[in-house]
């Protein structure tokens, strides 16, 4: 058992060419009432061991909401620290769906002694951070960052992705702009990447999934209140009666990304290079990470918490009581991207049921956006009732 | 989980009586042995944790399994 489930998808062909979808999650969305009655401390050590993926996120929403609770202001040392480990957790997770994940659709064989180093370099610099403190409890007491480990082991990581994913330096792709130079790029360039880019271009599937979703805005503080105040909400939140997308692709701009988009919409490509992009983006701005957006204070002794997980935004909120803990509740981005009119359902629709490759498309969109959570896809060719 | 026994990478891992196959690849730069407790994410062990850890999760997701209020 843990605290992630699973998610069901059908895709179902209708009559005018395109896809039924539904979308079943098993994801226990209210278990984090399990902290209820619960010390704040009790729950910032413990909450982060219940998340196999993304545990530095959900450790850094937690304890902004706890601190916004008890009108607690973090130091800009702590808060600079939690997102630089958040940003590493980020480039972790981009750095898995592309040397892995990508290198799998390509039917290579995976990029594991790579990865595996990655993983090790991340460590190292967990530690180089905060050594053997965390910067996930309220008002932490840290030690001081080796800076200079940090920096090397920064510049390692950044050599890793130059030479698996790029084939040149992340300062010369920030200067690709233009389509003809992208497209000569992907062809000149021997990396995962790249070929994973040439098979989407072979493919034309670069406006795959392509759909008009709307991005997750800014939260407004009294209307984010009110709706986590409704019970279905958490489990299929709706923005303004929308469903949103928070993404990658919904949070990075690049001047690359806007001719992408310009020409293939939020399909398949847009979002892979979106992803590559961000990747980059937090690899080069380690060091001095951007700050986290926060929503303000609505009510005392009640807080909400933000942090910008690999797969979209995280959010708590927790309500406590005497340092008690007497409601705690958590948006993840998986509720948002796959609610069942969300964006992933969006993108299914548009595949043509009468393909050999409509399980393959499938599966590149649904890795495209996300879900921190295993699934089961299932093509129902007859139409029936699932 | 709690590792079992380990063959290379991949490790057989126990928890409240179920057993899995985990690969341990990724967590090269720990010392993995028989005994310890991992976490892991769709068949790949991403994390090592202290026994104390493993219980206070294995508390949790006791409780999870109960009906709330």
């Amino acid at each position: 058992m843990n605290l992630e489930g699973r998610i069901a998808i059908t895709l179902s062909p209708t009559e005018d060419n395109a896809h039924r979808v539904a979308i079943n999650s098993t994801r226990p969305v209210h278990a984090c009432q399990m902290f209820h009655g619960k010390s704040i401390d009790e729950t910032l050590k413990a909450l982060p061991l219940l998340f196999s993926i993304c545990g530095t996120a959900q450790a850094a929403a937690a304890v902004r909401a706890c601190e916004q609770a008890l009108d607690h202001s973090p130091s800009i040392k702590s808060e600079k620290i939690r997102q630089q480990l958040v940003a590493l957790e980020t480039i972790r997770e981009h750095l898995w769906r592309t040397l892995l994940g990508w290198g799998a659709s390509l039917g290579e064989p995976l990029s594991e002694q790579t990865m595996a180093r990655v993983m090790t370099l991340q460590q190292q610099m967990r530690k180089a951070l905060t050594g053997d403190t965390s910067p996930f409890q309220l008002q932490p007491q840290l030690s001081p960052s080796d800076s200079l480990m940090v920096s090397t082991l920064q510049q390692q990581l950044i050599e890793i992705v130059e030479h698996s994913l790029l084939g040149i330096s992340i300062a010369q792709w920030e200067s690709i702009t233009s389509l003809d130079a992208f497209w000569g790029w992907s062809k000149q360039q021997k990396t995962v990447a790249t070929r994973f880019i040439q098979q989407l271009e072979h493919a034309g599937w670069n406006h795959l999934g392509e759909c008009d979703s709307s991005l997750l805005p800014t939260l407004e503080t009294e209307l984010i209140h009110q709706q986590l105040d409704q019970a279905d909400f958490i489990a299929q939140p709706l923005w303004k009666a929308i469903p949103r997308e928070t993404t990658p692709f919904s949070r990075t701009q690049s001047p690359l990304l806007t001719t992408l988009y310009t020409h293939y919409g939020n399909g398949l490509l847009t979002r892979s290079v979106a992803r590559l992009t961000e990747l980059f983006q937090q690899l080069t701005q380690l060091l001095n990470p951007a700050s986290q957006s926060s929503i303000a204070t609505y009510q005392p002794s009640v807080g909400i918490g933000l942090s910008t997980a690999a797969r979209g935004q995280l959010l708590h909120r927790v309500a406590v009581e005497n340092s008690q803990i007497i409601r705690y509740q958590i948006l993840a981005p998986t509720e948002w991207n796959f609610h069942p009119q969300g964006v992933v359902t969006q993108a299914l629709q548009q595949l043509e049921p009468d393909t050999a490759t409509v399980k393959q498309q499938a599966s590149l969109i649904i890795h495209a956006i996300d879900p921190c959570v295993g699934y089961d896809l299932t093509l129902n060719p007859t139409g029936t009732e699932c | 989980m709690q590792i079992k026994s380990i063959d290379r990478f991949i490790a057989t891992c126990e928890a409240k009586g179920f057993e899995r196959e985990v690969n341990l690849f990724m967590l090269q730069y720990e010392e993995l042995a028989v005994g310890d407790y991992i976490v892991s994410h769709l068949g790949q062990a991403t994390q090592k944790v202290s026994e104390d850890e493993a219980r206070v999760a294995w508390e949790l997701y006791d409780e999870m399994s109960q009906p709330h209020a």
